[in-house]
């Protein structure tokens, strides 16, 4: 059977049924978690410079959950909703999408109205990855940032900038 | 009462109380130094060479938040709407029409807030010590540059100013101890745009080494010196005055030690101090000799605090002044994107200055100036997680194109001008703030009338203008005094004066009244200054005052 005509059914059995959560009965739903290196990936992608997923930022998300149940309540709810627009792009779980795809659903929740679920996950988890990967030594080089600031400081500061530590 | 065998307390360890307590102990009087924060070792507490050391500005060790109140603020006129704080990323820094508070920026800490300080270290403009003879406006300083000057020489030798070699506002009986700094790439950026416009930029006379000085090293242009300088060569007072006070064996430092009140005794001298210890534990200190130097807004609290039946208007304050005349930091800093690559993320904050307006009658149309700086560092605009929260935006591929793209490009202008003092704008007690003693706290009210905006104006004018002779791209943020109080600056509350009803010490800093009461912090300032940092001034003042303080004592030190 068609993929598509599967999810027909599966949305069509999804709106009988209101008192259940209106999302894919398929899929990861139990363990929402496990989409966060995707989502992670996508939010600052290798490139020419190392990803966040290679600097293991979702790996201290995922610790940060064990260690602070609302946190974790919120990334598991926000990952549920990120799968939940996944149908509506012809995928079954966000982590299936296409990289287009899956900007699209952030930027959705990046745009969100303040307060709800989906901006409120979105400036959490894109504010801690920012924080975590540009606190990372591995993502300066890319930049041309030749710190920490100490302890060799910028000797070569009066000269336009050139080799790392100038 | 506890027993002591000091000649003085100086309550307080900042510019004022290190300098204080270091000249008196040279001059052969004990001194208890009374901190109410803990040290700071440059060693262990200030994280520059980690990983994250972007992520907290100084390390604050006692949180600083809450601990005074302020009176609603002004609301902001239509027709200024020009100096809202804005950004390309955030839109309004400040909702809505009120001005809003972003805080009273100190340390409390043994150094105090030189500890966070950028070094800067001015001597004042001579004329504006004299802004109402000269200018109608304010109060003179009851002493001129030149009975100062030699205080500035020596206080710029302890710590090792390095400046130009030419100033030509200051006049100068000998050369700064160190040469001046170089200037960064990006500081040599703004000062070539700005000789388009005739303007001039100079070396900065900072409190940084420039070469390695009486067992410091010389500054390695890390451009961090607001979070705290592990190397030491950033002159902050727990590095300079107060290690020699120290080593003269005259000095008790006491961290952790809150001073509540003052009680006024009789023959109008104040009989002892009242402190919470490091255990929490009510102490009681008495001396010959008091100073006080808890910076201009907690000193008028502690006298108001010090109400008693000998002093029902608070402590010192018969004139009614103390409290009055509070000044703060008017300022604006303009941020934008050059097309090159400057790197601008590198060399000592605010290493260069455009002192061409700091003449109090350089502004046109208003009195009172102010000067331009290089402000990348103290806009915390030099680190990678900076460019991605205020400048490059955005999340994804774009976004690390973006970053990687713009990064070292930030160029950023400030402006720190005078602040005149103004009825609105005063230091009172809270009626219903208190803290964990039940002490009342300060509540601060502050007021930028038409004299004032239109000064800032034309700081933000001369911002903007000054980066768009350098070629930059875009602004893309701005910030300032219109609708954001943040004072790291404050002065007035306990002005010197020659007149007993106009002022609250003499030209000593001593009280008009209380005879062995001392005033060594910028409260005493008569006038803020074109924007000049303090903290050099209120160096020299307190050793003066120190001085003065050791001839009541008839040169042996010990007083009694």
């Amino acid at each position: 059977m068609h993929r598509r005509s599967v999810l027909s059914m599966l949305t069509v059995a999804a709106s009988l049924l209101p008192v259940v959560r209106a999302a894919p009965l398929l899929g990861p739903r139990a363990r929402p978690l496990e989409i966060l290196p995707v989502l992670v990936e996508t939010l600052l992608p290798a490139d020419k410079a190392p990803g966040a997923v290679d600097l293991g930022v979702d790996r201290q998300l995922l610790e940060r959950t064990r260690r602070d149940p609302r946190y974790r309540r919120l990334l598991e709810r926000g990952c549920r909703w990120l799968d939940d627009q996944a149908p509506a792009l012809g995928a079954l779980a966000f982590a299936e999408l296409e990289v287009e795809d899956r900007e699209a659903v952030i930027d959705r929740a990046a745009r969100a109205p303040a307060r709800t679920l989906p901006r409120r996950f979105f400036d959490r988890v894109w504010g801690d990855v920012r924080t975590l990967y540009y606190s990372h030594p591995a993502s300066w080089p890319a930049l041309g940032y030749g710190g920490p600031p100490q302890p060799l400081g910028f000797p070569g500061h009066h000269h336009p900038p050139g080799d790392i530590h100038l | 009462m506890k027993a002591t065998d000091y000649d003085a307390v100086v309550i307080g360890s900042g510019a004022g109380g290190g300098a204080c307590a270091w000249a008196l102990c040279q001059g052969g009087a004990r001194v208890l130094l009374l901190e109410a924060g803990p040290a700071y070792d440059p060693d262990r507490d200030y994280h520059l060479a980690s990983s994250d050391w972007e992520r907290q500005r100084f390390p604050a060790k006692v949180p600083i938040r809450g601990r005074q109140s302020f009176a609603p603020l002004q609301l902001l006129e239509e027709r200024w709407r020009q100096l809202r704080s804005w950004s390309r990323l955030r839109g309004p820094m400040v909702a809505g029409n009120r001005r809003q508070v972003w805080g009273y920026q100190h340390v409390i800490g043994l150094g105090g807030s030189t500890l966070h300080f950028t070094g800067e270290a001015h001597r004042l403009h001579p004329r504006a010590m004299k802004m109402a003879s000269r200018f109608g406006v304010a109060a003179d300083w009851p002493l001129d540059y030149a009975e100062l000057e030699p205080f500035y020489l020596e206080v710029e030798r302890l710590v090792g100013v390095a400046g130009p070699a030419v100033d030509g506002h200051r006049p100068r009986s000998a050369p700064y101890p160190l040469p001046a700094h170089p200037l960064s790439h990006a500081t040599r950026t703004l000062a070539e745009g700005s000789r388009r416009l005739g303007l001039e930029w100079t070396a900065n006379a900072l409190a940084s080494l420039s070469r390695p000085y009486d067992g410091r090293p010389g500054c390695n242009y890390c451009g961090q010196c607001n979070r705290g300088c592990p190397r030491r060569d950033k002159g902050s007072v727990d590095i300079t005055f107060i290690p020699k006070a120290v080593a003269t064996g005259r000095c008790t430092v006491a961290t952790g030690c809150r001073v509540l009140r003052l009680e006024p005794g009789p023959d109008d001298r104040v009989a002892w101090a009242e402190y919470l210890d490091v255990q929490g534990r009510l102490q009681r200190v008495a001396a010959p000799l008091y100073a006080l130097a808890c910076g201009a807004v907690e000193t008028p609290r502690l006298l108001l605090n010090s109400a008693a039946s000998r002093a029902p208007q608070g402590l010192a304050n018969e004139s009614g002044q103390v409290g009055r005349h509070f000044m703060e930091t008017l300022y604006w800093t303009s941020s934008a994107l050059h097309p090159d690559r400057l790197g601008s993320y590198r060399g000592l904050p605010a290493d260069g200055i455009c002192w061409d307006f700091n003449a109090p009658d350089a502004i046109p149309g208003v009195v009172g100036g102010c000067r331009f700086t290089p402000t990348v560092a103290e806009a915390d605009l030099a680190g990678p997680l900076a460019y991605a929260r205020r400048v490059v935006g955005g999340w994804g591929r774009a976004h690390k194109a973006g970053m990687r793209a713009t990064f070292g490009r930030v160029l950023s202008v400030g402006a720190i001008g005078e602040n005149l003092p103004h009825p609105g704008s005063f230091i009172d007690l809270d009626p219903d703030g208190v803290d964990d003693q039940g002490m009342p706290l300060a509540r601060i009210h502050a007021y930028l009338d038409e004299a004032e905006l239109t000064r800032l104006s034309f700081m933000a004018q001369t911002c903007r203008r000054i980066l768009q002779a350098c070629g930059v791209e875009e602004l893309f943020e701005e910030y300032g005094s219109f609708d954001a109080f943040n004072a790291t600056h404050v002065f007035g509350t306990c002005r010197m004066g020659t007149d007993p009803d106009r002022s609250v010490v003499d030209g000593y800093g001593r009280s008009h009244r209380w005879r062995n009461l001392f005033i060594v912090d910028a409260s005493v300032f008569p006038s803020s200054g074109g924007g000049e940092a303090p903290s050099l001034t209120i160096e020299a003042l307190a050793v003066r005052s120190a001085r003065r303080m050791l001839s009541f004592a008839g040169g042996s030190g010990r007083v009694g």
